[in-house]
Parts: structure tokens; C-alpha cells; sequence
């Protein structure tokens, strides 16, 4: 796991200094909203321990004490029992990336899916994956077992960019198979009709679902910091357009501000959290300042 | 190619047109292919801004290149002729002779002077091509420009000083014009002349010769004679009314001589006879005026002429002819508010302009509610005594007076308002009203006077004479202020300064305001003796602005009246006459019809009498053109091309001068973009 691309130790490590930490591993970092109403509901073994006075009797485990005439309290961790869905946008137009050799839109979402699915799993949280483009490609449903988080680090490692952006059409389809509520995670670049993709987030939020909305976006597609005379291709249509930059900033500008605004105020509107990630930001920054943010409204 | 411009070497800058199109090429946007995520958000406007991007990359380098061109053509002076005419004949010498025939020539020579400079200057060798010009006001070709010298000479043979002006400026443009269109490695023009310097006033330096064409001036002036006596200006009645006062006949002396001349006599002559005589003393080289007083008491045209006797006169400048038409009664349409009644200013004016006998005004009374437009029509002179407001009818017909040259003359009183006049003539009055204000001293007595009179004024002319008019007996209690007077002249201001009558021009005739009206109580001035006078004298030149223009000069046109042509030609001087224009001096009649006749009197131009000479340098310096080094013809100054390339120089100049805004304007729009 270590060997993992899409695990940043580095930003794992400065997330878990934060002060904020201590109170998701409680909650469970993702709840700060609502706390899970089946806390204690199951328990997991941790560790053994020598009985010492004070300690409840009935945490004795006396198999051992048959066998080595010892007392040890069995001890067990609490978990909270949220299913985290985390949705990642795989289509074509996330392999964008204006900097060459840097991390396009897709590397920039996998590895916060895995760092999400990290901290899920280490607050006995369980996380489940499903990439999609046009169609869901892969779907791991939540598993609290350390395995799951293997399997999810290995799809994440294979995901590559391709077919067209289509995500209602995924999210209602992932939203019919999803039986328990919990936490839905989208991480995308949301180029499609927004309209549309609020239809079926609030199709999540119908079914009791948490949402939140990881919008993942080009540092040059939010300023347009193009100079030359530069032939654009769409990298899910093909289609190529000539276009003078000097000409076409300010129309773009304006264009892109509506996009995110409609996005934005949509979210808000089905009460959805929403974030814009950009992809020049480093990602334990932008990621950490979400999460202190979302825990100071808990 | 030196023969179309002044400086071809500039044409190498032409080859700057490569420098914006390789900066563009240089600079021109390189495509760089770009994989992005979505067209989106730029598939809509994209084209058409790139398109547009385009078409004004595209003006901007036409801009660039026609900068460059018009640059190199501007400073290389394209000659869009060729220099001595392409298509013209070629000769070894080309000389246009331009002879002076006016009136001034008869003392500097005259037929046989100037037939002798004439032979003098068509004496060229083989295989050159003479032309000959005579002018005085007007130019006339004599002999066109060809290889042969004969008609030249059989034409200086013809050559008599006439009785015209001096046009100096346009015979040597004329020449000039001829000699462009041949070809000639030499070019000149040989004046002939007593360089009067009044015959080049017309020149107002627009033009100058073709560079390399010569000016030769064969100066004709004889030596200053012991006595030379001629009149150089005259003031005398054209129309006037029939009212037995008399009128000035000033006429201005000189002595071009260099001897002073004792009691030179002077008689004005009228209708054939002799009516006045005088003499006057005329030291050398100045000018005196001689005034005759005459009471012009024959209704019609007046044969008048002013001679001096003297046998040191120049026979045709020392007699000025002139007609004094007298008109025998001026219709006179008076409209007061309401039919007059005793002791208003409707009385008083009436009772002036018809107060007995021998009256020169025929008198019509209406009231503002009974004037008809017919009544206007057949009047010289419409009097609106206290009337604001009449029928749109009658006042579209005084507007029609006035421009025909009819008087229009305001007697505002208490029954006018300040709106309804205005409402009504501010087409034509000399001033809009205010108010009414009302001067009078804490003692109760009226103050006002009239404190300032422009005497130069021709309504105050019979008020010069000592003793024949006092304005400081009247007495003004009330008057008018007045605002908006700019277009009118103030012939006479209260001592407040406020003005007390306005005359303002419209058309040809004269709208006329007193701004106290003739109203005992307004003022004392119906009661003084200068009211009548006053008043007759405002009718008076109010109509015989309606008369036509009875006395002019040789060569200039004067203005005949509808339906007149000449009849016949009684000038003692000159006998025939094909139009006006070639009338000579002396009396010539002009009939309608029906068989209405007006004397016209026809005079030598005044300039003739003018004694002051140009230099043959001044001329010389004033048209010639500096010749080019290469001997092209070329002048290389500024200013150096024809007249005709000096207007295109100028437009490519103003052309480059538009063109480098405007390309600085659309690459800093199209940058931006």
C-alpha cells in the first residue's frame, strides 16, 4: 500500500496532525454534520490486556484464563457504521491537464478518492468506489474489511481517462442499486448539463443520502490563460475549433463564472455541500481546508 | 519618372510596404493544438471573433501598406501631368506677351507704345511658338500660342488702351494656363504694362506660375507730366425722393503731377447744362474732395456728370457720370390700431408724411382690422403705428416688401405687447421688446434724451448741415427696452444707452424701429420741429431702397431690373455696346416694354485714376518659381509642383494624416480583443 501512487502519505500525515482529526475519528471526519445513528451497534476486537483493578469483570476473556491462568481484558474499538459511496468521474475530459508531466483533472481526483477511502477505512468507516464515464465502469460496494481498501487503491491505480461525460445517467443508476443510506462522495468535472446532474444527486438526497459535491477543474479552464492562436479539440467529441484567445477571454470567462455559479447555487439548492477543487492547489491543502471548514459547521 | 515627380528618389520608399507585411508575418499568431477539456464554453463566439480577428488583421495591414505608399508618394510630389504638357506641341521657345489695354495705358503710351513692345517681344528665332493676351477687366485672346509670330503682329497693330479697369492677376494666370500646354525647354511671359497696382488686387496668392516659366516685364510708364489731374472717388444720390432739399455731390480730386495747380475749375453738369461751378486748388500729388450741393427737383432720371475743366486732365478719367433718379411721390402705407383720432401717434405720423402740398409721400390709411395684403403690395413703405398683430396674410406681404427692398418702419406704443410682436415679426424686427420704461425725474419732468446719433448713418444725412436739426430739445418718458438687437444697426442711443432706433437689413430692403413711438405721451418729439424731418427721412430711405442701381463702372455688371434691355447707347464716348458688360462710359438707356426707360450711367473704373506702380521685382517675386537644380523645370521647394499637383500633394498629405489614426485606432481595438 505504500507503493501506492494515489496515496499521498505526505498530505495523510499533515491531516492527521490537524486537531480536527481527533474529533473525525470519533465521529468519523466526513459525519460532521450528522452523527450516525448506529454507533455501538457492533464491536470489533483490538487488543488484549492485563486485567488490573477497576476493570469490569465481564471483559475478562476466560478462554485465556483457562489457558494461561492469567486475567487479560479483551478490548474493542468503536466503529461508526456509514457506508461512504465516493463517485469518480472518469470520463474523457478528466484526463485534462494544462501542465505538462503535472497531474491531470483524473490524477488529481484519484488520489483524493483514495485518501477519502483511507480515512473511511481507518474510522471503521466503510468505503465503497464506482468509477463511471458514459457507464459505470467499476462499482466496489462499501466494505469495512482492510481488503476492501486494496481492492480500491488497485482500481484506482488502473483508472484511466475515456468515453464521454454522461454522469446523471450513472448517478440515477448507482442511486437504484444503493439500499442504505449513507455518504455519497462526487468527485468530477461535472461538464455536462447541470441541470441534469442536480436531477440526480437530488435523486441521492431523496433516498436519504448525504452528498457531496468535489468539483475538479483546470487551473487553465478556470482562468483561460491561453495567449496564441491555439486549435482547441475536445477531448471527448474529437471536435477541434480555432480560436483567438486575446479574443475569446473575456466571452470565456464569463461563460465558465455562469457554469460554476449555476453549479454552485444548485448544490445549494438540493443542500448538497459543494467544493471546487483546483487542480493547481495542492491537495492536502484544499483538502484539509474542506475538511476544517466541514468540521467547524458539525 | 523625373518627369511625374519632384523628388522620385522617395519613391524607393515604396519598398517599406515588405515591412508591415513581414512584421506580420513574423508576428502573426502561431496555431498551437491544444487538447482541452470542452468547446463548451467558446463554441459560439469563437468564430466569429476569430473571424472578425481576421478581417481586421487584414484592414490593418492594408492600412500599413497604403501608409507606406502614400508616405513615399507624398514626399516623392507626384506631378500628375507632365511638365509642359504631354500631348502639346513641342517648341524650342514658348512666350505669351500679355498686353494691358485698360483706360490707365492711354497715358503710358497708348496704341503706339504698346504696339512696339509688342513687335519688340514676338521677335524669336525659328521654331518658337508666341501668343498674345489683351486684358484690361477682362482678358481676351488676341493671338493664340503657335509657331507663328504673324498674327501676332497683325494684332499689335489693333492694340488701343480702352476705357476698362486693370485685371493684371487673371491675364497672367490665363498665360500661364496657355503656355502649360505645350512642351518648351524655355517658357516666359512678357508683361506689358504700367504695373497699376490696383490692377493685381485680385491676386490673393492661390496660384503661381508653372515652375521655369519666366516673367518678363516690359514696363510702360510715362514720365510724371508737369500737371495730371483725374478723379479718383465720387459720393453721389442714385434714388432719391422729390422733396426740394438739398443733396451732396462729392467727388475726390488728385494731381499726379509735379506741379501745384491753382483753381482748377470743376462744374457739375445736369441734364445737359451746366448747374454748378467751382474751383478748387490742387497742390502736386494730392487729393482734395469738391462737394456741390443741388436740389434735385425734377421728378425721373437726372443726366448728371461731374467734369473737371482743365487741360491737364486725362480726358476720360476727369468726367464722372452719374443718373439721380427722382422718385415723384413714395406710397406710403400707414395701419394704425385704430382709425385715427386726434392727439395719438397715428395722428401725428399721418399728419406728417401728408401735411399739405408738395409732399413727396402719396399717403394710404388703414386700421389693422381693414389692411389688406394688396395694400401692401402697392406700397414702398409700411408705418405699423402701435400694431402688434395683423391678418398672416398682410404680414407674409410686408416680409415680401422688405425683400424686394421696401421699408418696414415700427412705431410701438401703449396698444403693443412684447409677445404679440414678437410672436408676429421676430422674422423681421430689429430687436424683440421687453418692457415699457417709463424715465422720470423726482420733479416729475421727463429726461430721457437721445444722446448718441450715428451721424454716418444715411437717415441723419440732412441733420449734418449746421443748424438743420436739434435731438437734444427732445424729451423721452417712456420707451422700450429691447433685447435680441445683435442683427440690428443702432442709428441712435438714449443717454442710458439703451438703443432708441434700430434698423436691421432684411433681404433688400430696411425694417426700421423707434422705440418711443411719435405719442405726446411717450414723448415731446411729435412736437419738436425735428419730428417731421426725422420721420420723412426714415420713409425716404426706407424707399429708395426699392430703386435700382443707376450708376457703374466699365466692366462691371450692373444689376438691369426684370424685363429692361438696352436700347440704345447716348455716351459721347462709347457708342455701341453688345451687353452690359461692354458698356463703355457715359449714359446708356435701358426700356421694358412698356416702354418704361432708366438711364444708366457708366463711368472709367476709379483704379485707373490710382497712380501707385508695382515694382517688376514685387511681380516677379510673387509668382515665379525657383527652377530645379537637374534643369527638370522642377521647383524643389515646397510648394513646388503646378497648381493642380499641389492639390494632390495636399490630399495625399491630409490622406496619410487620416490614415495614421485610424491604423493606430483599430491595432490598439483589435489587441484589446
Amino acid at each position: 500500500m505504500a507503493t501506492n501512487r494515489h496515496l499521498d502519505f505526505k498530505v495523510l500525515g499533515r491531516i492527521q496532525s490537524m486537531q480536527l482529526l481527533a474529533r473525525t475519528v470519533v465521529e468519523g471526519f466526513l459525519l460532521g454534520l450528522h452523527r450516525s445513528p448506529y454507533r455501538g451497534f457492533s464491536v470489533e476486537f483490538a487488543e488484549y490486556r492485563q486485567y488490573s483493578p477497576g476493570d469490569e469483570i465481564k471483559h475478562v476473556d476466560w478462554n485465556v484464563y483457562a489457558k494461561t491462568d492469567r486475567y487479560y481484558i479483551k478490548q474493542f474499538e468503536e466503529e461508526t457504521n456509514v457506508a461512504c459511496h465516493v463517485l469518480l468521474d472518469a470520463s474523457a475530459s478528466m484526463g485534462y491537464g494544462s501542465k505538462e508531466g503535472g497531474y491531470t483533472k483524473l490524477d488529481y481526483a484519484a488520489r483524493m478518492a483514495a485518501c477519502l477511502s483511507y480515512f473511511m477505512m481507518g474510522q471503521r468507516d466503510a468505503a465503497g468506489l464506482t468509477v463511471f464515464d458514459d457507464k459505470i465502469r467499476t462499482l466496489l460496494p462499501p466494505r469495512l474489511r482492510q481488503s476492501n481498501l486494496q481492492h480500491i487503491l488497485t482500481e484506482l491505480e488502473g483508472t484511466k481517462p475515456g468515453g464521454e461525460t454522461r454522469i446523471a445517467d450513472c448517478l440515477h443508476r448507482i442511486a437504484e442499486g444503493l439500499k442504505r443510506r449513507g455518504l455519497i462522495v462526487l468527485i468530477s468535472d461535472l461538464l455536462d448539463d447541470p441541470a441534469s446532474i442536480l436531477s440526480a444527486l437530488q435523486h441521492f438526497r431523496f433516498q436519504g443520502h448525504d452528498v457531496i459535491v468535489f468539483h475538479v477543474m483546470d487551473p487553465a479552464e478556470l482562468e483561460f490563460s491561453f495567449d496564441t492562436m491555439t486549435e482547441f479539440t475536445d477531448l471527448e467529441t474529437g471536435e477541434a475549433l480555432l480560436v483567438s484567445p486575446e479574443s475569446m477571454k473575456t466571452h470565456y470567462r464569463e461563460q465558465i463564472g455562469r457554469f460554476l455559479a449555476a453549479c454552485e447555487k444548485g448544490c445549494a439548492g438540493i443542500k448538497a455541500d459543494y467544493k471546487l477543487f483546483n487542480t493547481g492547489t495542492p491537495l492536502e491543502l484544499a483538502l484539509s481546508e474542506y475538511l476544517y471548514r466541514r468540521s467547524r459547521m458539525g | 519618372m523625373s518627369g511625374f515627380f519632384v523628388n522620385p528618389w522617395f519613391l524607393l520608399g515604396l519598398a517599406g510596404v515588405a515591412i508591415p507585411i513581414i512584421i506580420h508575418i513574423l508576428t502573426r499568431d502561431r496555431i498551437r493544438k491544444v487538447a482541452f477539456s470542452t468547446l463548451r464554453f467558446f463554441v459560439q463566439g469563437a468564430r466569429v471573433t476569430l473571424r472578425r480577428k481576421r478581417w481586421a488583421e487584414m484592414i490593418i495591414i492594408a492600412l500599413r501598406v497604403l501608409v507606406c505608399v502614400l508616405a513615399a508618394l507624398t514626399f516623392a510630389r507626384p506631378f500628375l501631368r507632365a511638365r509642359g504638357g504631354a500631348n502639346g506641341p513641342s517648341y524650342s521657345q514658348a512666350r505669351m506677351i500679355v498686353a494691358d489695354v485698360s483706360a490707365s495705358m492711354r497715358r503710358a503710351g497708348g496704341a503706339a507704345a504698346l504696339a512696339a513692345e509688342v513687335r519688340k517681344a514676338a521677335d524669336l528665332p525659328a521654331g518658337s511658338a508666341v501668343g498674345l493676351l489683351a486684358f484690361d477687366h477682362a482678358v481676351r485672346e488676341v493671338a493664340p500660342l503657335e509657331g507663328d509670330a504673324r498674327p501676332v503682329l497683325e494684332a499689335a497693330k489693333s492694340l488701343t488702351p480702352g476705357e476698362g479697369g486693370t485685371d493684371l492677376a487673371a491675364a497672367l494666370k490665363q498665360a500661364n494656363e496657355a503656355l502649360r500646354r505645350v512642351t518648351s525647354s524655355r517658357k516666359d511671359i512678357v508683361v506689358i504694362s504700367d504695373l497699376q497696382r490696383s490692377g493685381f488686387d485680385s491676386y490673393k496668392g492661390d496660384w503661381k506660375l508653372e515652375p521655369g516659366v519666366v516673367l518678363q516685364i516690359a514696363l510702360l510708364a510715362s514720365a510724371p507730366a508737369a500737371a495730371d489731374v483725374g478723379l479718383t472717388d465720387a459720393q453721389v444720390p442714385q434714388s432719391l425722393a422729390l422733396d426740394n432739399q438739398p443733396r451732396a455731390v462729392v467727388v475726390r480730386l488728385v494731381n499726379r503731377g509735379t506741379n501745384d495747380l491753382q483753381d482748377v475749375p470743376i462744374v457739375l453738369r445736369m441734364n445737359d447744362r451746366d448747374v454748378e461751378r467751382q474751383t478748387v486748388r490742387l497742390p502736386a500729388g494730392a487729393s482734395v474732395p469738391a462737394r456741390f450741393w443741388h436740389i434735385f427737383d425734377k421728378a425721373g432720371d437726372n443726366s448728371a456728370e461731374v467734369r473737371v475743366l482743365c487741360d491737364d486732365a486725362d480726358p476720360g478719367g476727369s468726367r464722372y457720370f452719374f443718373n439721380a433718379r427722382v422718385l415723384p411721390e413714395i406710397p406710403v402705407l400707414v395701419v394704425a390700431k385704430t382709425a385715427g383720432g386726434q392727439g395719438g401717434a397715428a395722428f401725428f405720423v399721418e399728419t406728417a408724411l401728408n401735411p399739405g402740398t408738395g409732399t413727396p409721400f402719396a399717403v394710404k390709411a388703414r386700421t389693422a382690422a381693414t389692411v389688406r395684403p394688396e395694400d401692401v403690395v402697392a406700397a414702398s413703405v409700411m408705418v405699423l403705428v402701435d400694431v402688434a398683430t395683423l391678418e398672416p396674410a398682410v404680414v407674409a406681404a410686408a416680409t415680401r416688401l422688405l425683400e424686394r427692398g421696401g421699408g418696414v418702419l415700427f412705431l410701438p406704443g401703449d396698444g403693443v405687447t412684447s409677445e404679440a410682436f414678437w410672436a408676429t415679426w421676430s422674422a423681421v424686427a430689429p430687436c424683440r421688446l421687453k418692457r415699457a420704461m417709463t424715465r422720470r425725474s423726482p420733479e416729475g419732468s421727463a429726461e430721457g434724451t437721445l444722446a448718441k446719433v450715428d451721424q454716418t448713418a444715411s437717415v441723419f444725412e440732412a441733420f449734418q448741415r449746421p443748424h438743420f436739426g436739434d435731438f437734444s430739445t427732445v424729451r423721452f418718458a417712456r420707451y422700450w427696452d429691447v433685447s435680441e438687437s445683435q442683427a440690428s444697426r443702432v442709428l441712435a442711443r438714449y443717454d442710458d444707452g439703451r438703443p432708441a432706433i434700430l434698423e436691421r437689413q432684411v433681404g433688400q430692403g430696411l425694417c426700421t424701429i423707434w422705440l418711443s413711438p411719435p405719442d405726446p405721451a411717450w414723448n415731446n418729439l411729435p412736437l419738436r420741429s425735428i419730428f417731421l424731418p426725422l420721420l420723412h427721412e426714415t420713409v425716404r430711405q426706407s424707399a429708395v431702397h426699392t430703386e435700382w442701381q443707376t450708376t457703374s463702372a466699365v466692366g462691371q455688371t450692373p444689376p438691369l431690373p426684370p424685363g429692361y434691355s438696352l436700347k440704345e447707347s447716348g455716351s459721347t464716348i462709347s457708342k455701341t455696346a453688345a451687353t452690359p458688360t461692354d458698356l463703355g462710359p457715359g449714359f446708356h438707356v435701358l426700356t421694358n416694354t412698356e416702354g418704361q426707360a432708366i438711364c444708366l450711367a457708366i463711368n472709367r473704373p476709379f483704379g485707373e485714376a490710382d497712380g501707385a506702380r508695382l515694382k517688376p521685382e514685387e511681380l516677379k517675386a510673387a509668382l515665379e518659381r525657383p527652377t530645379a537644380p537637374d534643369g527638370s523645370g522642377a521647383a524643389a521647394g515646397p510648394g513646388a509642383s503646378n497648381a493642380g499637383a499641389r492639390e494632390w500633394w495636399w490630399w495625399l498629405a491630409m490622406a496619410l494624416a487620416l490614415l495614421l489614426p485610424a491604423e493606430l485606432w483599430l491595432a490598439n481595438r483589435t489587441a484589446r480583443h
